[in-house]
């Protein structure tokens, strides 16, 4: 019974922490950012398994997780407020153009953090080609660059 | 406003949530820091706010504990004892049987050289020599939430202690 409740209650932990964390947490992909990822995830091994080896611990924990995405996302599907609440909501940062500089504090992006985004994915040069700007669910940014005339 | 369009982007966004995000953000940043700054002292195990001791009034027993232990985490209690508590080079002192079986005891050190079991105590014989001195209990508590323990001299009336085991 505690495989299920331990893993349980570290499933919620886990959502909530790296929801408060913020978007940008989970598209980070430095190596720093890789390596300390690893380490959460050794962390939470030593408290989901604790002193208990054996493979029928280790299925129950993988099996309730398992089973609580499972469950999470048909609660997804059926309510789109709880999936506002799971999964967050885009969010534009760049709207006709102009920066909505209010938006990025709050979601703490700086200018070179959507330069770096228009420059990887869609090859464009300088801020002003940009149309618009989202922050997707997963902490991306996705560029739309503006049409060019003729 | 139209949720599914802005400009001309077909995108659903929602500024209400995305304002109550970011405020549960801000809220849950200051509770990681207070839980953060509370592990700190000790509210978790070793540190300040756990390290407690309790005495018999006459100064011949003291135990020093912590209030805050951890499923499985190491722990000691160390038992000090006044000279007049000795008697020819030995003392005899108990533990409770429900804290023992709840606490799980590793080590006793000096390590005792007679254990007698009663049906709600453990009698433990220990040589000393008669100087102030103090006994070392490592436990690893494999029990979660509110342990109650009792410590003494044989014969006497035990020390009592408290102590929280978080899971």
């Amino acid at each position: 019974m505690d495989a299920v409740l331990r893993a349980t209650v570290v499933y919620f932990f886990l959502l909530l922490v790296f929801r408060i964390a913020g978007r940008r947490m989970l598209s980070e992909t430095t190596t720093f950012d890789l390596v300390l990822l690893l380490i959460v995830a050794e962390a939470t091994q030593q408290g989901l398994l604790g002193n208990d080896s054996s493979i029928t611990n280790a299925f129950l924990v993988i099996l309730t997780l398992i089973g609580m995405e499972i469950a999470l996302t048909a609660l997804k599907q059926r309510s789109a407020g709880i999936a506002k609440w799971i999964d967050g909501v885009p969010s534009i940062i760049i709207e006709d153009g102009r920066l909505l500089k209010d938006r990025m504090e709050k979601a703490r992006i700086d200018e070179q953090d959507i330069l770096s985004a228009a420059r990887t994915g869609y090859g464009l040069e300088r801020m002003d080609q940009i149309k618009y700007a989202v922050l997707e669910r997963n902490g991306s940014i996705s560029i739309i660059p503006k049409q060019s005339s003729g | 406003m139209d949720t599914h369009r802005t400009g001309d982007l077909q995108i659903d966004q929602d500024l209400d949530a995305q304002r109550h995000h970011w405020i549960a953000e801000r809220v849950g940043w200051t509770v990681i820091t207070l839980v953060i700054l509370a592990a700190l002292l000790g509210l978790f195990g070793s540190g300040w706010l756990s390290e407690a001791s309790v005495g018999t009034p006459e100064g011949a027993l003291r135990l020093e504990y912590s209030r805050f232990g951890r499923f499985l985490a190491p722990m000691t209690l160390r038992l000090h004892l006044g000279p007049d508590v000795i008697h020819e080079g030995r003392v005899s002192i108990w533990l409770n049987r429900d804290y023992i079986e709840a606490a799980q005891v590793q080590r006793i050190l000096p390590p005792p050289d007679a254990v007698e079991a009663r049906a709600d105590r453990m009698t433990y014989g220990l040589r000393v020599s008669g100087v102030p001195t103090a006994v070392t209990i490592y436990l690893e508590p494999d029990r979660v939430g509110s342990l109650s323990g009792q410590i003494g001299l044989a014969g006497h009336k035990p020390l009592r202690f408290d102590q929280f085991i978080y899971p």
